[in-house]
């Protein structure tokens, strides 16, 4: 589904983000990417949803060749990626119902699916009773669900979230966890970058370190530490 | 594009408008001020070009020939130089009756030798270049003088050529004054709304969806400036050919009419395509995510 071949990225300034990196991620994983700020987890994602393109190696997604892709098919790619931050990158001005729809409404999908769409995935993450609320009249856990909600309105085949429980306490970020598994279940391949220790020990899924940019440990149902 | 697109396109572009509400009006203002600048040199230029064109329609040259010569193989040559319109043989016997009648004297060479050469006329087409037909002409056999309207036709050219050297470097400086305000502009919107173009983006929008809205946004400031400098601009021609037209009736000013239709698609298509221009430039980069 996934796979980084002999990846590096070295931005403009210099710095090596990733060096030689080979991963490989099938459809359906549920995956933790772990490692200090600066391992390189964040390019990953970049790489992965096309914000960045690898200085050497090959990246795929799918059968996609990113560094291949014209610009023209960038956007028709992303519909495929979901995508999920620690900052929940939500819309101020709009409601609950009108940012998760945002999603839809900018790839010019029909009124009919955005009426049967917004509300399912509204259900699924449990804000159905907040769809006229504005973001910033939620807690954080509720923001981070109507993010995810947005990410996940597309039916994507992957789900990139960068630190989503990173602004949340552990009770809150447990429902997050909860919700991202649900998605996995449904057949969402999940990557997910975190520092969140007590998360990644209790889940035992793939976790994937990286240190300095290369990969420290790949470990079925592993932990935060080795 | 679907409809319902479009309408979204419309509702953005007026939000973003709406939002930065002064802004927008003092662009609109400096927009048709700057466009009002440039009507006015279109004005200056049509007619100066126009009275340059008129002259040369007037302007007849004299090719004076040697004693002797058959003048038919001259005016076939004549007739096929580039701006030639048409030539006429003026005999010297003909010459001198002209000559008797407008100085109203009959038989004025009766007693001495006529003076006069015979002589071709030559009506020029509006496009000519008066300087290297009359260098062609001169240097064909058995012409002895070229003789024109040379300083008024001249002076003329060499006005018309300042003044578009003068409106082409104005025009010039105007275009990046109105790109620079657009792009300002539209650069607010933008600008409020980066975290919506991110997200956009990674959702997977198009970059044409992105742009539209703030493309409307610039041409609706662009086109919105134009009609207002083309209202002011053709009040005052009118006013400027009544005035000219009771004061020196005899300067061929050019119609309203052909004024104001021309000079309202050139400030148009300029408020439009640097309105275009404009957005796109506050755009770019934040395309790039």
């Amino acid at each position: 589904m996934i796979q980084l071949q002999k990846v590096t990225k070295v931005y403009g300034n210099g710095v090596i983000a990733l060096n030689n990196i080979n991963i490989s991620i099938e459809k359906g994983e549920f995956v933790f990417l772990v490692g200090a700020s600066g391992a390189g987890k964040t390019t990953f994602m970049k790489l992965v949803n096309r914000r960045e393109l690898a200085t050497e190696g090959g990246v795929f997604v799918g059968r996609k060749n990113l560094s291949q892709m014209k610009e023209s098919e960038i956007p028709i790619f992303r519909r495929n990626i979901g995508t999920v931050f620690q900052d929940y990158k939500l819309l101020p001005n709009k409601t609950v119902f009108e940012n998760v729809a945002f999603a839809l409404e900018v790839i010019e999908a029909s009124k009919r699916d955005i009426l049967r769409q917004v509300p399912a995935v509204l259900d699924l993450v449990g804000l159905k009773d907040k769809a006229r609320v504005f973001p910033l009249q939620l807690s954080g856990g509720e923001q981070q669900r109507v993010s995810l909600a947005r990410a996940i309105v597309n039916r994507p085949l992957v789900l990139l979230a960068d630190e989503p429980t990173g602004n949340l306490d552990p009770d809150t970020s447990w429902g997050i966890m909860d919700l991202l598994l649900e998605i996995n279940k449904r057949g969402t391949t999940v990557i997910m970058a975190t520092h969140n220790k007590s998360v990644v020990d209790r889940m035992r899924k793939r976790v994937i370190a990286l240190d300095s940019g290369v990969v420290a440990r790949d470990e079925q149902k592993g932990a935060y530490e080795s | 594009m679907k409809i319902k697109t479009a309408g979204y396109f419309m509702k953005e572009a007026s939000t973003g408008l709406s939002r930065n509400g002064l802004m927008s009006l003092a662009a609109v203002i400096t927009i048709s001020l700057s466009l009002i600048i440039l009507g006015c040199f279109y004005i200056v230029v049509t007619n100066f070009n126009h009275f340059a064109q008129m002259a040369k329609g007037v302007l007849e040259l004299r090719v004076y020939l040697d004693d002797g010569v058959d003048p038919n193989p001259l005016k076939a040559k004549i007739v096929e130089l580039d701006g030639v319109k048409s030539v006429r043989y003026v005999s010297r016997e003909d010459g001198a009756k002209w000559l008797e009648q407008s100085l109203g004297v009959k038989e004025l060479f009766v007693t001495s030798d006529n003076p006069l050469p015979d002589m071709i006329n030559i009506k020029l087409k509006d496009d000519a270049k008066v300087k290297s037909l009359v260098a062609q002409v001169s240097s064909l056999a058995g012409v002895d003088e070229v003789e024109y309207g040379k300083t008024f036709v001249e002076a003329m050219l060499v006005v018309v050529r300042i003044v578009w050297v003068l409106g082409f470097s104005l025009v010039l400086i105007i275009g990046i004054v109105v790109l620079y305000i657009i792009t300002n502009t539209i650069r607010l919107t933008v600008f409020a709304r980066r975290k919506e173009i991110e997200i956009m983006k990674l959702v997977g929008a198009t970059d044409w969806f992105i742009r539209w809205p703030f493309m409307l946004e610039g041409i609706i400031l662009g086109l919105s400036g134009a009609l207002i400098s083309a209202i002011i601009l053709s009040k005052g021609y009118h006013f400027l050919f009544q005035y000219i037209h009771q004061l020196a009736p005899f300067i061929p000013l050019l119609g309203e009419g052909i004024i104001n239709q021309k000079m309202f698609m050139l400030i148009s298509l300029v408020g439009l395509a640097f309105g275009a221009i404009g957005s796109m430039m506050s755009i770019k980069k934040f395309l790039r995510v």
